[in-house]
């Protein structure tokens, strides 16, 4: 055993470059795989912070949450309270449907967001309390005392029972309300959810749907689902988090989702920068395994004549296995930890380029916590086990081939060539032949170029703007109190106003009021308005449960109650200021008709209008309410109520392709404010009267792109009003998109590029062995009469042919890919016209609709304007790249180790 | 007789500093056309150095190398390389045959490089000659040590070249294929008029030389 190792270490110092080349491809491809998985588990929890909508932050992650993580959960010292709901079935009414839970303890805290209008909440499984939207919905007649019956289904909706209840209270289901330490604060649950109490422990088909927990006052809410009959292909879906909260709000659990009608086959999406995430991370394994198979084959290949020698001395086969199976433990164990040590460099140094820059949220990919508990899945043991098992198979092919060629020693060659040499070019081709590691060669770069060009499209893509990108840009300006610089037009900084416009896609002009956009800063401030005495407040999402109701969500006299002056009590006052008001998108003819039912003259020069700019929505002239079909489709409780709006909104309201960015226009919000932006267009003499510009706001931001003129004729009610209004910043949302997509997909981009980075040196990598192993042959032709810069010649385009062929098989497959986009992209945009062209009461038809566009988006990633043909430059700019690195590679090696070594080549022994 | 090769003052030096190796010193020697020389010595002697320079293959020493009347120290990459195509051949100790190609191929390859397209007949006797005609289809890797040299004479000989350098040629081989190649040799240098050099440590083959050179320690004794 000593002698081997002694022989093993001598060889290896004896072709150290071999050696390290061999490690550095290991330690490549750790590299790679761990920083891209890293960076994946970063972005899910990113996405899932920004759609939770915290300031919290994720420190814990479980998964497939069942009785022990709860009980996990429950021994954590940082959670003070832990709650549990239990879902007995739904009942129906119509084509909506409303979830029954039970509670098994602390009820009255459970349900402290449901103030009880009369009665009580319920204390046994004979109980029940209803909102009032539901109590008028199924037993308009019943007192409190009286007995009701409901037919409960099952959880799928499908099997039902009867079961009788004593109605013990009547529970205020319009109103959101957060109190100072509040059991749920800022609540997206279903609203007309039925309440009552049950044993839990006699509900044997339960979804154990942990909720919220408490700690000195600040929530962490922890809420997941025991999944026994959901899908299991969607992770995000059954994930469960403990994040920690703030006192402004906390986040929807999925499992209330899953709850409250959304069917098994919805699925919550998958955002399409987590999926080109993904695509780059199977590439990545591809290419580095293939470099590592390449560069260990190489020097292999060499190394086999030494090997025949040892069995030529004595050594037997299993002598020499052994030998191999030490040698590949040795660059297994130095590659791994190189490449660990290198991934995890690479990665914290790229996170925090990433999170200074761009302001983003700094969750890591890891945590050790959590790299314990999810022992298979991490970056960690994925990178170490896809390493491990190609070295497994590299040593296995040199084994198999050791032992089939032990009989043949020295030089023999089982090569067969069937094409005469007619040249000396097609000599050194000849010599140069690579064959099946050619292949793996070809198919490594096409797959980089490929995937780099894919990258590379998604980064600039066309969006018009998404909603996480201007979400982003907002909150940082309205985070700061920075002044801006302007890109063009009025610099609002001397204008002293407080309104801002932004343009966004050419289509809305948004006024944003501050405090109501950031989150936290809303939670906040709802919070405040209840300690200064407001009587209610309403967030977001209230205004549209309070227009659309739920007794007759037909009637669009509903909008008039929201701009009703009395009815403006209910929006929820501060000092006679208005905190929250929702409205609608319109062209010309709707505002006209808008005038008419409420009977208010909004089509006019004085109309003030007012954006209240939510967190952002995907927007272009086709799809002013695909805000709202994102909304249902991830809000299944919801989409009923989405769907019923925008019935009532799609009669009055159409996005019109010709409309023009001065036109005016009501922007509407509809459930939930964090996705829907706001515009409010109303009669000047009116907004005052509503107080809208009161100047409790502490921002508010003005901007018409611009255009003076138009600045000052909209503001010229206000202004003439005597408000105050002071402009703090503005933005130009298209000057602003580069670096806001940059911000948006840093993540992305910087992966492909270190993807191509990382191929670039492993190809360089193989050149060198390859070259290396050919030198001798390669010099000695000179002896011949080949000149050097013949020689450098042959190399050089020798070293352009895998370019080459790659280069037109990946364009080819590019083509192929993006003809598949554009058909799948018609086939969306026709979806979409159909269901923008859908009128109100096909609401089945609708939703059929949207989980095929769904669909399309996961699937496929489509965006508003897909795959711009421009994808050739990039690509060129990355074959070319590559030929230069090549070409240089080659020149450098030949001039290193051919050209001058005429007199060691012709007096070596060493043949290949 | 002419000399076909000649070196005046002939200095070679490897290496710096402590580590620094003159290999020649001072060389001056003549090679006579048409006869065949030997270059003898221990090993480490500057035989094999002397070879390559006057064979084209090391250019960086001082002193003169002429070939004719060509200074082939003075000579650039592109005019060595002509040189080394039409007018010099080459013998290796170790062959030094392309293990891609076939033995023709092998063969071949010098008159590829300088696109000369050899007379059949030329190359059928070549072959003949040297006794491997049932062997060009052969690789280099399914022939003997032998066969290997006589393809690497029969190369060296493909673009007629004036002069035929031998860098121990039957070191590599058994007694009796290193008698046949001394054989082979020896023809080729009274039948075909080629200058043969021959660096050996290999008295036998030296013996059987017209010429012999001693080299010792970088000065021809």
């Amino acid at each position: 055993m000593n002698t081997d190792l002694k022989f093993l270490f001598r060889y290896w110092k004896r072709n150290k470059r071999s050696f390290i080349t061999i490690i550095m491809s290991v330690a490549l491809l750790v590299t790679m795989l761990l920083v891209t998985l890293l960076f994946e588990r970063t972005d899910i929890r990113r996405e899932l912070h920004d759609y939770y909508n915290t300031d919290g932050a994720f420190d814990i992650e479980y998964r497939n949450v069942d009785k022990d993580t709860i009980s996990l959960i429950k021994n954590n010292s940082t959670v003070d309270k832990i709650g549990e709901i239990y879902c007995v079935g739904k009942v129906k009414y119509g084509d909506f449907s409303a979830t029954v839970g039970a509670f098994k303890d602390r009820v009255a805290e459970e349900l402290a967001h449901y103030p009880v209008m009369s009665g009580k909440l319920p204390e046994c499984s004979s109980e029940i309390s209803l909102t009032e939207s539901l109590k008028n919905t199924f037993c308009p007649s019943a007192e409190i005392g009286e007995t009701i019956t409901l037919e409960i289904f099952d959880i799928n909706g499908e099997n039902s029972k009867e079961i009788k209840y004593t109605l013990v209270g009547i529970l205020n289901d319009v109103q959101r309300t957060t109190f100072e330490d509040p059991v749920y604060g800022y609540d997206n649950c279903d609203p007309r959810v039925p309440i009552s109490y049950e044993d839990a422990e006699s509900f044997s088909d339960g979804y154990i749907n942990v909720i919220f927990s408490f700690i000195n006052g600040e929530q962490l809410a922890v809420s997941g689902y025991e999944d026994s009959k959901f899908a299991k292909e969607d992770a995000l879906r059954h994930e469960c988090f403990e994040r920690g909260y703030s006192l402004n709000g906390i986040g929807r659990s999925h499992g209330i989702q899953m709850v409250s009608g959304a069917s098994s086959e919805d699925e919550i999406a998958v955002s399409s920068k987590s999926q080109m995430i993904r695509i780059i991370s199977v590439f990545a394994v591809i290419i580095s395994v293939i470099s590592m198979l390449s560069c260990i084959d190489i020097v292999m290949k060499k190394r086999m004549e030494s090997i025949h020698l040892m069995r030529c001395i004595g050594y037997s086969k299993a002598r020499i296995f052994r030998v191999l199976v030490i040698e590949a433990f040795i660059l297994f164990i130095i590659g791994i930890i190189t490449g660990l040590a290198l991934g995890i460099i690479i990665y914290e140094s790229a996170f925090a380029v990433q999170t200074d820059t761009f302001g983003l949220s700094k969750y890591r990919g890891y945590t050790a916590e959590w790299i314990v508990s999810q022992k298979a899945y991490s970056p960690f043991f994925s990178s170490v086990i896809i390493a491990g098992i190609t070295i497994l198979i590299s040593y296995t092919v040199i084994i198999i081939r050791m032992n089939r060629d032990i009989s043949i020693v020295v030089s023999s060659s089982k090569k067969r060539y069937f094409f005469k040499i007619h040249s000396v070019s097609s000599a050194v081709r000849r010599v140069l032949a690579q064959g099946a590691e050619g292949i793996l060669q070809a198919t490594a770069l096409v797959c980089v170029l490929f995937a780099s060009t894919l990258g590379y499209l998604y980064c600039i893509k066309d969006g018009k703007g998404t909603s996480v990108v201007a979400q982003t840009t907002m909150n940082k300006y309205m985070q700061q109190d920075n002044i801006y610089e302007v890109s063009d037009g009025i610099d609002l900084n001397k204008l002293n106003c407080d309104c801002y416009m932004q343009v966004q896609g050419g289509l809305a002009q948004a006024v944003y009021l501050s405090p109501f956009q950031s989150r936290g800063l809303e939670h906040e401030k709802i919070s405040e308005l209840y300690r200064n005495g407001a009587e209610t407040v309403y967030s977001w999402s209230d205004p549209f449960m309070l227009m659309t109701g739920v007794e007759d969500s037909s009637n669009p006299t509903l909008l008039s109650n929201l701009l009703d002056e009395q009815n403006c009590e209910r929006l929820g006052f501060l000092n006679g200021s208005v905190s929250a008001i929702p409205c609608f998108l319109m062209n010309d003819t709707m505002l006209s008709k808008l005038s008419d039912i409420c009977e208010c003259d909004f089509n006019n020069e004085n109309a003030v209008w007012v954006s209240i700019f939510g967190d952002g929505m995907e927007f272009s002239e086709n799809e002013a309410f695909t805000v709202y079909s994102a909304r249902s489709d991830e809000s299944g409780y919801m989409s009923e109520e989405i769907i019923n709006t925008q019935m009532i909104v799609s009669d009055c309201i159409k996005a019109d392709s010709a409309l023009l960015e001065n036109d005016r226009f009501l922007c509407g919000v509809l459930g939930e404010y964090r996705y829907y932006p706001g515009f409010l267009v109303l009669d000047a003499e009116y907004a005052q009267r509503i107080g809208i510009f009161n100047n409790t706001y502490d921002k508010i931001l003005l901007s018409a792109n611009g255009d003076e003129d138009r600045l000052n004729s909209l503001l010229s009610a206000v202004i003439d009003s005597g408000t105050q209004l002071n402009i703090t910043t503005r933005f130009n949302l298209s000057k602003e998109y580069t670096y806001n997509t940059l911000n948006e997909y840093s993540t992305v981009a910087f992966l492909f590029v270190f993807l191509f980075l990382i191929y670039i040196v492993g190809y360089c990598n193989v050149l060198k062995l390859r070259l290396k192993l050919k030198s001798s042959t390669l010099t000695m032709m000179r002896c011949f009469g080949v000149t050097k810069n013949r020689l450098t010649g042959y190399l050089i385009s020798d070293s352009l042919k895998i370019p080459a062929i790659s280069t037109i098989l990946s364009a080819g497959l590019i083509c192929s890919f993006r003809k598949l986009l554009v058909i799948k992209y018609q086939e969306y945009c026709e979806l979409i016209n159909r269901r923008d062209s859908i009128s109100y009461g096909k609401e089945n038809e609708l939703k059929e609709i949207k989980l095929k566009l769904r669909e399309l988006r996961n699937d496929y990633m489509l965006l508003d304007e897909m795959w711009i043909p421009d994808w050739i430059v990039p690509f060129l700019i990355l074959v070319i790249t590559i030929c230069i690195v090549s070409v240089l590679t080659v020149v450098a090696l030949q001039r290193k180790s051919i050209t001058n070594n005429l007199t060691e080549a012709v007096s070596s022994k060493d043949q290949e | 007789m002419e000399a076909i090769i000649r070196t005046e003052n002939l200095f070679k030096t490897y290496g710096d500093g402590e580590a620094k190796v003159e290999a020649l010193k001072d060389v001056s020697v003549s090679f006579e056309k048409g006869k065949m020389t030997a270059i003898t010595g221990a090993s480490g002697s500057g035989k094999s150095t002397l070879m390559h320079i006057i064979g084209g293959l090391d250019s960086l020493a001082q002193g003169k190398v002429f070939l004719g009347e060509q200074d082939l120290l003075q000579l650039k990459d592109k005019e060595l390389a002509q040189l080394r195509a039409e007018k010099i051949g080459f013998v290796f100790q170790f062959f030094k045959l392309i293990p891609e190609l076939s033995a023709k191929d092998n063969i071949l390859f010098p008159a590829l490089v300088i696109n000369k397209n050899p007379e059949q007949k030329y190359f059928d006797n070549l072959c003949e000659t040297l006794g491997i005609k049932e062997r060009l289809k052969h690789y280099p890797s399914q022939l003997s040590g032998g066969q290997q040299q006589r393809i690497a004479i029969a190369r060296a000989l493909i673009n007629q070249p004036d002069i035929v350098l031998c860098d121990e040629p039957t070191g590599n081989l058994d007694v009796k294929s290193g008698e046949e190649v001394m054989q082979l040799l020896e023809t080729l240098c009274k039948e075909y008029g080629k200058t043969i050099i021959i660096v050996t440590h290999d008295i036998n083959v030296a013996n059987r030389c017209d010429c012999v050179i001693n080299i010792s320690d970088g000065r021809i004794v």
